[in-house]
């Protein structure tokens, strides 16, 4: 113990810290100190007015006082909205955020694809009919005739033609997510409905025939040819209707010109 | 019930508990405000405010700690925020009212004490401590706690906070012992 630490051991004397070697090593410092025990005598006044210090009663109000200003829904509230709050500080974590975009983006990618099970391929008919339907051989006077294209949405289809002074042939090619139907109308007194060959047909897809119109209720990939007797080679025209769902998606019509014998 | 199982109860809706809360803890934060600003009324407008904003900021209290830990260290940082804002406010005036309040009708001499008037001159962090110790009977692991810092820097704190009352009470010549 020297003049710099004994009033650290005075104050650890007073808060009952010292070792009994401790505490008479201090007064035998004080002993021989006199300022050192003064020091001390201050000390102890000090600490033994400060302990003494009265105790203090609070008012009976002061909890009423208290529980009347807090807020009692605080806490209510956040019972049920805790779920919510869990969400959203997920989201706020742009790991979180990032992924659950991420994963959004795949799933609708996917299900997008999905209703694209039909063949919508951008390349649509442009190349004229080649062979014969039904194994039949083929003309010498072939014309290769109009070509006919539509694009919907989740739509498409197109009718080829090829005729000669005795036959027309027309190829269908349908692709359609939902039911269409096809109509293809010609004149009963230049055409007579000879084959129909199903090269690809949906389970779904309905075929009828009537004397002046072939009727195809279809869905998915399709690819339908159908030979028509060329009564009287003169110039003519078939007509093909799309609807869908009762609206009418698309008209138009291949004209089978005069076939010179 | 402990106090941070009464907490969680609290969070999940049941106000009653911190009632509880309340009633552990007024007592011993009142006196500490009461002697820090020295006016009962004070004292109890910023007990109020205290154990109100600790209600608000009870879905930040960390379970890992202790609860006392947590609601008297507000109390110390809004009592001294409240100090620092009111630096006019009769602090001596305020004494004696506070003397003769009663309160301290057990004190003998009803009269403004040497240490009052001596802890009005140390700086409010260190007269924290005084009453932590003293008016509070803290030991020196809560006093630690409460203002997140070592045992040995609050003993060491706590004596230049001794020293410095000891030096002002004897400049005041209310130590003379000779």
């Amino acid at each position: 113990m020297n003049d710099k630490n004994f009033i650290e051991y005075i104050y650890r004397d007073l808060d009952g810290e010292l070792t009994p070697a401790e505490r008479e090593e201090l007064r035998q410092y004080l002993t021989e100190n006199p300022d050192a025990a003064l020091i001390e005598k201050q000390c102890k006044a000090i600490h033994k007015q400060m302990s003494a210090s009265p105790d203090i009663s609070v008012e009976p109000d002061l909890k009423n006082a208290i529980m009347k200003q807090i807020n009692m829904d605080k806490f209510a509230k956040k019972a049920v909205d805790s779920s919510v709050k869990i969400v959203t500080s997920f989201w706020q974590k742009p790991v979180f955020r990032y992924s659950f975009t991420l994963a959004a983006g795949i799933f609708l990618g996917v299900f997008l694809f999905s209703l694209y099970r039909a063949d919508f391929k951008p390349a649509l008919f442009d190349k004229e009919m080649k062979g014969t339907l039904a194994g039949q051989g083929a003309p010498a006077d072939w014309t290769s005739g109009d070509i006919l294209n539509f694009q919907g949405w989740q739509v498409k289809t197109a009718l080829r033609t090829r005729y000669s002074s005795s036959v027309v042939e027309l190829y269908l090619d349908n692709s359609s997510d939902e039911m269409i139907e096809s109509t293809i109308d010609f004149n009963p007194d230049d055409f007579d409905l000879l084959v129909v060959v199903n090269e690809v047909v949906d389970q779904q897809t309905k075929i009828s025939t009537s004397l002046n119109q072939l009727f195809i209720q279809s869905t998915g990939i399709n690819k339908i040819g159908i030979k028509l007797t060329n009564k009287n080679s003169r110039q003519h025209d078939i007509s093909l209707t799309i609807n869908r769902r009762g609206s009418q998606l698309y008209q138009n019509k291949v004209t089978i010109n005069k076939q010179s014998e | 019930m402990d106090d941070n199982a009464l907490v969680a109860k609290v969070i999940n809706g049941n106000v009653d508990s911190f009632g509880i809360l309340v009633d552990r803890y007024q007592k011993i934060i009142y006196k500490m405000v009461l002697r820090m600003v020295g006016d009962t009324e004070t004292a109890k407008d910023l007990t109020q405010d205290i154990f109100v904003k600790a209600y608000e900021k009870l879905d930040s209290f960390n379970s890992k700690f202790k609860f006392f830990s947590w609601i008297y260290r507000i109390a110390i940082n809004e009592t001294i925020t409240w100090i620092r804002k009111h630096p006019h406010h009769d602090q001596l005036q305020n004494l004696e009212n506070l003397a003769a309040d009663d309160h301290y009708s057990d004190r003998p001499d009803r009269n403004i004490g040497m240490l009052d008037l001596g802890m009005q001159e140390l700086s409010s962090d260190y007269r924290t401590l005084l009453v932590m110790k003293y008016y509070n009977q803290l030991s020196y692991e809560e006093m630690a706690e409460v203002h997140e810092i070592s045992v040995e820097k609050v003993r060491s704190r706590l004596f230049i906070a001794r020293e410095q009352l000891r030096k002002i009470l004897v400049k005041k010549g209310f130590l003379n012992y000779e």
